[in-house]
């Protein structure tokens, strides 16, 4: 297999959809993760899985990017069955999952090393994707020697570089500060408009879900189900600090809230 | 980062420093006429490396030690890889290591003398015995519990086997394979020790057993603070080997 080359980055997400057709999923337990969810995530979208801790939605993540195996059902992406990890979806972790003992730019290059692309051309991509995520100057330090959120900008940078169509986020900022995550939401909204990828994000926040979203998928706790489709719509002409003053941002929050608000001991 | 290490080398000095000032203290007051001052061992190891006795033993004493720590880490590591990469084999070894772990081995050494005899070879394998067994579960442990997300990481950027053995398992697991071989190696020297008391005298274990018969006892203690230093020497250089090999975040530093 070819990697794609720099040029043909942003281009070929826009088409790419991801298809969850009667997916389910028990644990030894047994534990019933996940019952017969359908859900269509259309391309060029950033579509937020959301529901109470324990509903399986990182479980659901994880079975699209093929780490899991479901008990139950097919995962399609761009129209073919998932069998295993692929190269058109590319995952961004809870915790980083950075080599500690690798600089920054490995890092972001570590998914292209793993695929045979040679050191001169695999750093040139990582260098454009670290300048994106706003990490220049930092090329040559250590995981350890960055902040929490400018490890988790490694991590996205890493998932960016492989071009990828599907950008499967794991409560990526669940880690981080609430000052350093709102800056991390706005960048990623400006990401979602140049990068032009589908992007799946896990988040057990309200707020960054319709803040961040294009289309929420609102899951039932466990057995997850997929309860509800919401789109939250709001125009992204807004600055993000009129977004969180808009009526229609605060009572969409406030209306999922009173959905999610009885399965909340 | 500079202070630190300032501050620590200070405090490493003046730890080293205490002991120093009381065994000195001991030796003077004295705790015991077999248990000499610090200064009366030091002047007594200059004696025995200027006149080559204790230069002498310590050549020959390192001699079945660098075989047998050689061959412990070459063994040790690839068993405990082996064990730690496949449940396949987790069984056959581990059980087996963790019975040798929890025994008193020198009880071993008078078989060892019936099977090999009293020369280089038993010596050898009796530094073996006292080293592989925590090599091996170090390293069994430090390849088992490789950090799971690591492990989905390189799986879901399409890392085949042997690059996600190589590229993440291997220097994820370098550090506690290290302690384990910082543990092997001092294991290892109380083997050579134990084999040249217990087997036949030769090198240091000589050096101590004669001035000890002849109550030159500043000798002996020279004798053993040499292996002592010795063995310091030779964590430190595995110490710099493992910086060099598998830890630039360290070298960075």
């Amino acid at each position: 297999m070819t990697a794609p080359g720099p040029q043909s980055a942003s281009t070929a997400g826009a088409a790419a959809a991801v298809g969850v057709r009667g997916v389910s999923m028990v644990y030894p337990g047994p534990v019933q993760a996940l019952q017969n969810v359908d859900l269509d995530i259309p391309g060029g979208e950033l579509t937020t899985l959301l529901g109470p801790s324990g509903c399986g939605k990182t479980t659901l993540l994880k079975i699209i990017a093929g780490l899991i195996q479901p008990a139950a059902g097919t995962v399609l992406v761009n129209g073919r069955p998932v069998q295993g990890p692929g190269p058109e979806r590319a995952f961004v972790f809870q915790d980083f999952a950075l080599l500690p003992w690798a600089s920054v730019i490995r890092n972001v290059a570590f998914g292209l090393e793993l695929r045979g692309v040679p050191v001169s051309e695999r750093e040139a991509v990582a260098e454009k994707y670290i300048a994106e995520i706003g990490l220049v100057g930092f090329e040559r330090k250590y995981p350890h020697e960055l902040s929490i959120g400018m490890r988790q900008r490694v991590g996205l940078a890493r998932a960016l570089a492989v071009k990828a169509d599907v950008l499967l986020m794991d409560e990526p900022f669940s880690a981080i500060d609430e000052q350093t995550r709102r800056k991390f939401q706005e960048d990623m909204l400006r990401l979602v408009s140049v990068e032009r990828r589908t992007f799946v994000f896990v988040t057990h926040s309200i707020e960054e879900a319709v803040y961040l979203s294009d289309r929420i998928a609102l899951l039932t706790p466990r057995p997850g189900r997929i309860w509800k489709i919401i789109e939250p719509r709001l125009s992204r002409a807004l600055s993000p600090d009129q977004i969180r003053r808009e009526p229609a941002y605060l009572d969409m929050v406030e209306s999922i809230w009173h959905d999610l608000k009885h399965y909340v001991e | 980062m500079s202070r630190f290490d300032y501050r620590s080398t200070a405090l490493r000095v003046a730890s080293v420093g205490i002991v120093l000032a009381a065994w000195e203290y001991a030796g003077r007051v004295p705790v015991s006429i077999a248990f000499p001052s610090l200064s009366d061992t030091v002047q007594s190891a200059a004696q025995m490396v200027s006149d080559g006795s204790l230069i002498r033993a310590l050549g020959i004493t390192i001699v079945p030690l660098v075989i047998g720590i050689a061959l412990s880490t070459v063994v040790g590591v690839l068993l405990g890889l082996a064990t730690g990469l496949s449940r396949r084999t987790e069984w056959l070894g581990i059980p087996l290591f963790l019975v040798l772990q929890a025994a008193p081995l020198a009880a071993l050494i008078p078989m060892l003398v019936l099977a090999y005899g009293v020369g280089l070879a038993s010596k050898v394998l009796v530094v073996c015995i006292m080293a592989v067994p925590v090599i091996v579960l170090n390293s069994y442990k430090a390849v088992r519990y490789t950090p799971v997300s690591l492990l989905e990481m390189g799986r879901s950027f399409l890392g085949s086997r042997r690059q996600v053995i190589f590229k993440i398992i291997l220097p994820a697991a370098s550090p506690v394979i290290f302690a384990g071989l910082r543990l092997g190696t001092a294991a290892g020297f109380v083997g050579a020790v134990l084999a040249e008391l217990l087997i036949s005298p030769t090198g240091i274990g000589d050096l101590i057993t004669y001035h000890q018969s002849v109550a030159e006892y500043p000798q002996m203690y020279a004798a053993i603070a040499s292996v002592i230093l010795l063995s310091a020497v030779f964590l430190e250089i595995l110490d710099r080997v493992e910086v060099k090999l598998f830890r630039p975040e360290r070298r960075a530093i």
